[in-house]
């Protein structure tokens, strides 16, 4: 319970923010982004509808919460010592070489997300302008034109909504974004806009706009909802969303999406918490700002968009296009078609893609913030200065995410590095720091400092013993699940030699198909059924066939022993290599320029640490044996 | 993608009880927790504003 004791600051305060809910609404802020309204429905959707929220909230006790109250508390008791940003706060309490290089990792993960999250802010801008000039109502009539089976209206308008997402996100071609299209403005203006609201300060900026743009994000969310819920037939898509099947229970990985997603969608254990909390004072209540904050992020996650986007997309579209699993095509193809066939489309689709703008920016701002923090403890800039250095770098980190825009390959190698990778490694070392390093008794102690709600006891065993293990365990698996095959994606000659094999597969594959169905030599204009409609005796001929003329092991076969009739692919085939080649030349540079920046920013911490961050935690700790000398004197 | 046909095959009926019954308890959980955390937040009056000595007032704005 409260603890009546005032902690006084042991350091200089920069900032504080000014009220309470505004601290909230800046974490909810921070938590509320595309993950709540597209990734979570995509999600739920795909692992077992209405069962995937057993996992779902089993995670939220045993990871969310725990990891989410450990970071509030760590980043208010860094905030005494008067640091901000990841590296001082863990050293500030953990004297150790390895504090402040654990910090950097709570360092690189926003900066380095802001820097593609950037390109889904803008075209979430993009979509919200287009809307409002009519750009959608008018490609969806185009492609619709004569069409009058619903079935094929919903194909045509699908279609043309993947074409648009594939145009304005340059999906087809490296570099297209720069090509003049909307897109690019729009980048330009969220950047903009996220760097003055930072340069304001944390109060002018960020508590400010988060007080009017959580209420107004969460205002349009609802008026979305009324009118989803209000659609005839909306009960099939409630059903569609929600109706568990239990067997999905059994399989492992709906547990780990379902841990994931809460993970994720909370922004936890990567340092963007422990900035906003350095700003609380000693004694603001971390627990029910923490679990107010996530509280809302459940909201807007499970209602606001549980309730909406899938269901709606059911009625609408059918089960194929709401079970999309992938988050932009849920997100840029469904969403707008949907908006097609339901009445006043234009003005939801503005609304929506506008609350969509909101929330990433609300978002994207949290993940400036740690670095700003960083460069003015660390290295004593002032706000203007470290404002344009920030800048500079994450535009320059930026560019090559937009430009290498084909198929999204940088961003989702990226995303998967660094947004996934480093934030489960962040978050582990943040509950082992809090559970073990300073010990759950200290810091549970000092996360009751100032709480109106007492945190239950079992949160001590779940912090020390549970919350690491649970951690550990979806790591494992997570890692066991993805990382062969994207560090087999960064081996270059590998790829390109699978994905030429890939097609002299199937070209052999559909010879021998076509072989065993017709007596006659095939025509290869004809579409053949898909490969599960076929004669399971005539796929596994066909394939025993292609095994001997290819060769039984994975390597690309030599040209001068293939048959004359699969040499005709033999174009196809190296282009497809070529392609293959490229996207693991930039799997690697990714990859490679990834580690040079967690590099540099070891180097950094430690510079800031030597020249700067060490003084200051020095003074703080003389001012706090000064405080308990003079305690000691009054008794 | 066998579970969308899953899925399909279920929600042909529209919502059913055991579906009802999970989005409503989803609902009204997330909805409890979220409503009475915001009413503790607006029942508890704000922190009064700390006193600054000069030397604290460091904002690094501009």
């Amino acid at each position: 319970m409260s603890d009546q004791v005032s902690a006084p600051s042991l350091a200089p305060q920069k900032e504080n923010w000014t009220g309470k809910l505004g601290v909230v609404l800046a974490v909810a802020g921070s938590a509320v982004g595309l993950g709540n309204f597209l990734r979570f429905p995509g999600q739920a959707v795909n692992n077992g509808g209405g069962a995937f929220m057993i996992p779902y909230i089993i995670s939220f006790l045993l990871l969310g919460i725990p990891i989410c109250w450990c970071e509030w508390t760590l980043g208010r008791m860094g905030g005494r010592y008067g640091q901000s940003s990841a590296p001082g706060i863990y050293q500030a309490l953990w004297r150790h070489p390895l504090a402040r290089y654990v910090g950097a990792f709570g360092l690189m993960i926003p900066i380095v997300i802001f820097m593609y999250y950037l390109f889904l802010e803008a075209v979430c801008l993009t979509y919200a302008v287009e809307f409002a000039r009519g750009t959608f109502s008018d490609l969806f009539a185009q492609a619709t034109a004569g069409v009058s089976q619903h079935g094929q209206q919903v194909s045509a308008v699908t279609d043309a909504a993947g074409q648009h997402l594939s145009d304005t996100c340059g999906l087809d071609n490296d570099g297209s974004v720069f090509s003049g299209g909307m897109v690019i403005w729009c980048v330009l203006i969220c950047f903009a806009a996220n760097f003055y609201i930072i340069y304001r300060g944390v109060t002018r900026g960020i508590e400010w706009f988060c007080t009017y743009a959580m209420p107004l994000l969460i205002g349009c969310a609802l008026i979305v909802l009324v009118r989803a819920l209000t659609l005839p037939n909306i009960t099939d898509g409630l059903g569609f969303m929600w109706n568990p099947d239990w067997e999905k229970l059994k399989e492992p990985q709906v547990w780990l999406a379902a841990s994931s997603q809460i993970f994720f969608s909370l922004s936890v254990g990567f340092g963007l918490i422990l900035t906003y909390a350095s700003y609380l004072r000693p004694n603001d209540d971390v627990v029910l700002s923490g679990l107010t904050a996530s509280s809302l992020n459940e909201f807007c996650e499970v209602i606001l968009a549980g309730l909406t986007i899938v269901p709606v997309a059911f009625i609408f579209l059918g089960a194929a296009a709401a079970t999309t699993p992938s988050v932009f095509g849920l997100g840029f193809v469904t969403v707008p078609s949907i908006m097609h066939f339901m009445p006043a489309g234009r003005f939801f689709g503005t609304m929506w893609f506008g609350l969509l703008t909101l929330a990433a920016i609300t978002s994207s701002l949290s993940m400036l913030q740690p670095a700003i923090a960083f460069l003015e403890d660390g290295f004593g800039l002032r706000r203007h200065g470290s404002t344009i250095i920030l800048g500079v770098v994450s535009l320059a980190g930026a560019a090559p995410v937009l430009y290498f825009s084909r198929e999204l390959h940088a961003l989702d190698v990226t995303d998967f590095w660094v947004g996934n990778f480093m934030i489960f490694v962040a978050a582990t070392a943040m509950v082992i720091i809090f559970g073990w390093v300073i010990g759950v008794d200290r810091g549970l102690a000092e996360a009751a400092r100032g709480a109106e709600l007492a945190i239950p006891r079992i949160f001590r065993y779940l912090i020390r013993y549970v919350t690491p293990a649970f951690l550990l365990a979806i790591f494992v698996m997570w890692c066991r699940t993805n990382a062969p095959e994207r560090i087999h994606a960064m081996k270059p000659d590998a790829q390109a030699d699978q994905a030429a094999r890939a097609v002299y597969e199937q070209a052999a594959f559909d010879h021998f198909v076509r072989e065993a169905l017709t007596p006659e030599p095939t025509s290869q204009g004809d579409a053949l059924p898909p490969r599960e409609q076929l004669d399971p005796s005539v796929v596994a001929s066909a394939e025993r066939q292609v095994a001997a003329v290819l060769g039984e092991n994975e390597g690309l076969p030599l040209a001068d022993t293939l048959p004359e009739w699969l040499l005709a692919h033999q174009p196809k085939a190296e282009q497809a290599g070529a392609d293959a080649r490229h996207r693991a030349v930039i799997a690697r540079g990714v990859f490679v320029c990834l580690i040079g920046l967690l590099l540099a920013l070891f180097a950094l911490s430690e510079w800031a640490y030597r020249h700067r961050i060490r003084h200051a935690i020095f003074a703080a700790d003389r001012v706090e044996q000064l405080l308990a000398d003079q305690e000691e004197g009054d008794q | 993608m066998p579970h969308a046909a899953v899925i399909a095959a279920t929600s042909q009926g529209g919502l059913t009880l055991a579906g009802a019954v999970v989005m409503i308890v989803s609902v009204a959980c997330v909805l409890a927790l979220a409503g009475f955390c915001i009413r503790r937040v607006f029942a508890k009056p704000q922190t009064p504003e700390r006193m600054h000595a000069p030397l604290d007032i460091d904002t690094h704005d501009t």
